[in-house]
């Protein structure tokens, strides 16, 4: 072997070699702010914002129509008199979906409540009486629809000055159909409205259904707008 | 030629001195950093705080390495919240660091890895979020089920980062950590109104760890029971048990032959002699210390309440982890290698050493910057080599608790007693650290 071609042979080794392990420059991880206008990120593997915040104002708002209507009331002696705002305790959010909800869970109990509050339909009572009352009686919120825990929890909770006349569980759940390498999953937020005194309850779902593709072309075949009109 | 032979003598020279330089820089980390630890394993954790901050000021290039046993060393001194605060700089460090950068690998190849500013192994990257669910735990509580919902996101992002053709090793290496959803099985649970999470957190724990005896009654407890009889709250011990995982530099015989071998072959068929592999290639190795304590037993009022349980084994976590980096530590040696004895063949082509002396001088020049590697030992090495867990549920009210040691000789030894307050319906925690059969640092205790 001449210097020449032992050279070149050594510099292209140490040269390849160093270009795959030397390329790029270390960055720096951004930030920005997502406008009020811009669409959610859509999660590639679960579901997220785009999934959890219209199903939440949905199941919510159909709720407090629901009820709104319900509980409005016109006196004889002609002037309107709207009814005290009825007290609500939100118990929490169930997740039986086949996902994580992760750090959406409180997201979705903050974002329900919120709007709870907002409406003035309803007067829910504080999460932090609520936790301090399942403390102190040692219930589990499933429990509480037993009707003898149910009164020993409202008591509690009057002995704090709030009365109780309706329980809110939201429960999360979804259905997975999987084609190939595709899949359809149905995300269904239902919100179970339970009267203390009566033990009648209303129930209000929203429902979004979403695809996850193992590749691009995933999404084309099986929901591509010609074969809707096959 | 007069002029070629000064030229010659010119290069040798500057090349002499350049070696000379890095010469003076090859000491390993773990050798510098060694009376730091010493001074914790001796329960002086003034003294380790200040030898460590005092190093960290030093090199600032192994300051993140040193910031995590500066980390560990605030946390047994009973300063949780400035533990949380040191590592949560490390972690932000390390994701940083993550991404290789162009001029520090390029000057990497002409010294060594220590050149490269720290980003942790894998298993280091984990576990400081691992730790940052712990100190918070132990200070305010706050952001503790976040920092446990970034260990396995964590886990997830390296495994996605692996290659393909690694995948099914690295589903192993990378597998979902079970202290992360006992973490947050445990805070959920103690909120009385999420039992769905805390029974959805331990099965996973089940699932992930089944060796974990205490795990099937979590989960039944999650499942069908409540956080704790009214009048009564729980009492959490978590114990760092034994010295853990640490890296050491060994020899890498097999590549460093093969490369001498190589090297002796392009020399006969060379005009100029390449550099002999004269020097081993050094590489660091994941060393952990033998096993000295199996377990804690906690005695409350005199009483047998439990004994702790491995929840996270970090030695296995290190090297499952290691298995997959090693063979990337040691192509980067070879690599460098190479690039050396490119440029010393290439100074000698250059300068025309045609003299025998000449050829030498350059050789020995090559041989002693080969010989200034050092294997890139930073590591966090306080960590221990299991965290281990029990939970006992206790009547409201002051108790005394003991933890004794049981060696792994079966040998029940003395250990520390504290009083502890447990509040109805409230979890506290209690954290010790045994290295040994003797425990380093206070037992630090909060209620939630």
């Amino acid at each position: 072997m001449d210097r020449r071609t032992f050279l070149s042979f050594v510099g292209s080794l140490a040269g390849a070699t160093c270009t795959g392990l030397l390329v790029g420059c270390r960055g720096h991880q951004f930030g920005h702010v997502i406008q009020g206008g811009q669409p959610d990120l859509v999660g590639s593997h679960a579901a997220g914002a785009e999934v959890f915040n219209p199903l939440v104002e949905e199941a919510v708002a159909k709720l407090l129509e629901r009820n709104c209507v319900v509980y409005q009331e016109v006196t004889y002696q002609g002037a309107e008199e709207l009814p005290a705002p009825r007290s609500i305790c939100f118990v929490g959010v169930e997740n039986k979906s086949i996902e994580e909800l992760g750090d959406f869970k409180d997201q979705i109990y903050q974002q329900i409540d919120t709007l709870l509050v907002q409406s003035q339909v309803f007067q829910p009572i504080s999460r932090r009486m609520m936790d301090a009352a399942l403390r102190e009686t040692r219930l589990r919120p499933d429990a509480l629809l037993i009707p003898e825990n149910m009164r020993m929890f409202a008591g509690v909770l009057e002995q704090q000055g709030q009365p109780l006349h309706f329980l809110l569980y939201a429960t999360i759940t979804s259905g997975t159909t999987v084609r190939n390498a595709s899949e359809q999953r149905d995300y269904l937020l239902t919100l179970e409205m339970i009267n203390v005194q009566t033990g009648a309850y209303d129930k209000q779902s929203a429902e979004i259904s979403k695809g996850y593709h193992k590749t691009r072309a995933g999404k084309f075949l099986h929901y591509n707008p010609l074969k809707s009109l096959s | 030629m007069e002029h070629a032979n000064l030229t010659s003598r010119l290069a040798c020279a500057g090349l002499c001195l350049l070696g000379i330089l890095a010469t003076a820089g090859c000491s390993t980390y773990a050798q510098r950093i060694r009376p730091a630890h010493e001074q914790f394993y001796q329960d002086r954790l003034d003294t380790a705080a200040e030898e460590l901050a005092t190093y960290m000021a030093r090199h600032p290039g192994d300051a993140d390495a040193a910031a995590m046993d500066l980390a560990m060393v605030q946390l047994l001194d009973g300063r949780p919240a400035e533990a949380e605060q040191t590592l949560r700089g490390v972690r932000d460090n390390l994701d940083a660091y993550e991404q290789a950068d162009a001029v520090e690998s390029g000057l990497s190849m002409l010294t060594d890895d220590q050149r490269l500013a720290y980003a942790g192994e894998n298993y280091e990257r984990v576990l400081a979020r691992v730790f940052l669910a712990l100190a918070n735990l132990l200070h305010d509580g706050q952001d503790a089920e976040a920092y446990s919902l970034q260990i396995n996101a964590k886990q997830a992002e390296l495994l996605q980062q692996v290659e393909d053709e690694e995948k099914e090793q690295a589903a192993v290496a990378y597998a979902p950590l079970a202290i992360a959803p006992y973490l947050r099985g445990v805070i959920r649970e103690a909120t009385f109104a999420n039992y769905d999470d805390a029974s959805r957190a331990y099965h996973q724990v089940v699932s992930w760890q089944p060796g974990f005896q205490a795990g099937a009654e979590d989960l039944a407890r999650a499942q069908s029971g409540v956080h704790s009889r009214p009048g009564h709250g729980v009492l959490y011990v978590f114990a760092l048990v034994n010295r853990g995982p640490s890296k050491q530099e060994t020899l890498e015989i097999p590549s460093t032959a093969a490369l001498l071998i190589a090297d002796r072959i392009l020399s006969a068929t060379s005009r100029y002699d390449v550099t002999p592999t004269l020097a081993p290639i050094k590489v660091p190795r994941v060393f952990v210390p033998p096993r000295e304590v199996d377990a804690l037993t906690v005695v409350v009022d005199n009483q047998t309440r439990g004994r702790t349980e491995t929840i996270c084994d970090v030695a296995e976590l290190a090297l499952r982890q290691e298995e997959i980096e090693l063979p990337k530590a040691v192509a980067r040696a070879v690599v460098r290698r190479a690039v050396k004895k490119a440029a010393i063949y290439a100074t000698k082509n250059v300068v025309e050493a045609s003299e025998p002396w000449a050829d030498l001088a350059l050789s020995a020049v090559g041989v002693a910057w080969e010989a200034t590697e050092a294997a890139d030992t930073r590591c966090w090495g306080l960590l221990p080599r299991e965290i281990q867990v029990v939970r006992v549920e206790l009547p409201a009210g002051r108790h005394d608790v003991q933890l004794l040691p049981l060696l792994t000789s079966r040998v029940s030894v003395a250990g520390p007693s504290i009083s502890v307050d447990i509040a109805d319906g409230r979890n506290t925690y209690l954290l010790a650290c045994f290295p040994g059969p003797r425990a380093v640092g206070q037992v630090i205790q909060r209620t939630q």
